[in-house]
C-alpha cells in the first residue's frame, strides 16, 4: 500500500530524496535526504497553495502541472497528482548555467 | 527611478514569447508591472519568500519555475527585489530572468553592500 502510494517518485532516476504528501501537507512516504523532513513538507504545502494563486497562462481555469524550485546546485521537482503532492529532490545540472 | 524600471520590463517583455513582468519589494508592493495584473505582486513575493525559507541557511535565493501546458512563469528575488516574468519555456525565460533582475536592481541603486525595502518610504 505504501508502495502503492509512492507511485514512482522514489525510482526516479537520480533522485536524492522525495516526500509523498497529502493535499494538507502530511507525510505519507519520504526518503533519502527528505526522509522524515516533516518542516520542509509543511512549507512545500504552503509554497503549492501560494503557486496555485498564480495565472502561468492566458487559460484561467489551467493549473501548474510541476513547481520546480531551483538552488544552485540542486532542485526540489513539485507535482500534484490525484489529491498527492509529490516531491522529488534532484540535483541541478544546467548545461547552459545562467549568469546574472 | 520608476521610469528606469517601466524601461527594463518593457524591453523584457519585448523577447519574443514573453507575455509579461512584474517586479515587487519584499512587502508584495508592485513595484511596476506589464502584461500581469499589479495584484499578483504579493502572491510572487510571498511565494519567493516560502522558497528562500526551504533552505534559510543558503547564500544564494532559489529561481522558482511554475509550469502549465499554457506557458511556465520564473520567479526570482534579490535584495528585496522580486521579479516575475511569464512565457513560453522556462529553458528560455531562465537566463533573461536573470539578466533581468540584474538590470532592475541597478537601476535601483542596489549594489551587493546595501539592502533597502522601498516600501519603507510610503
Amino acid at each position: 500500500i505504501i508502495m502503492a502510494n509512492v507511485q514512482g517518485v522514489d525510482k526516479i532516476q537520480d533522485s536524492l530524496g522525495y516526500l509523498v504528501l497529502t493535499e494538507e501537507g502530511a507525510v505519507i512516504s519520504s526518503g533519502g535526504d527528505l526522509q522524515n523532513a516533516e518542516a520542509l513538507a509543511d512549507r512545500l504545502t504552503k509554497l503549492v497553495y501560494t503557486a496555485s494563486r498564480i495565472p502561468v497562462s492566458p487559460d484561467r481555469r489551467e493549473t501548474f502541472h510541476k513547481i520546480s524550485v531551483i538552488w544552485e546546485q540542486f532542485m526540489y521537482v513539485i507535482t500534484v497528482s490525484n489529491h498527492r503532492i509529490y516531491v522529488c529532490k534532484r540535483p541541478y545540472n544546467p548545461q547552459d548555467p545562467a549568469v546574472a | 527611478m520608476e521610469r528606469q524600471l517601466e524601461k527594463h520590463l518593457e524591453e523584457t517583455c519585448r523577447v519574443p514569447g514573453i507575455s509579461g513582468a512584474l517586479c515587487a519589494d519584499n512587502n508584495g508592493l508592485c513595484l511596476a508591472a506589464r502584461g500581469c495584473k499589479p495584484e499578483l505582486a504579493g502572491h510572487v513575493a510571498s511565494i519567493a519568500q516560502q522558497a528562500a525559507q526551504l533552505h534559510p541557511n543558503s547564500s544564494t535565493t532559489p529561481v522558482i519555475c511554475i509550469e502549465s501546458e499554457g506557458g511556465s512563469v520564473l520567479i526570482k528575488s534579490e535584495n528585496d527585489v522580486t521579479m516575475a516574468i511569464r512565457g513560453n519555456s522556462w529553458v528560455a525565460l531562465k537566463p533573461l530572468c536573470m539578466r533581468r533582475l540584474s538590470a532592475i536592481k541597478r537601476a535601483m541603486g542596489y549594489t551587493t553592500h546595501l539592502s533597502n525595502s522601498l516600501s519603507s518610504l510610503f
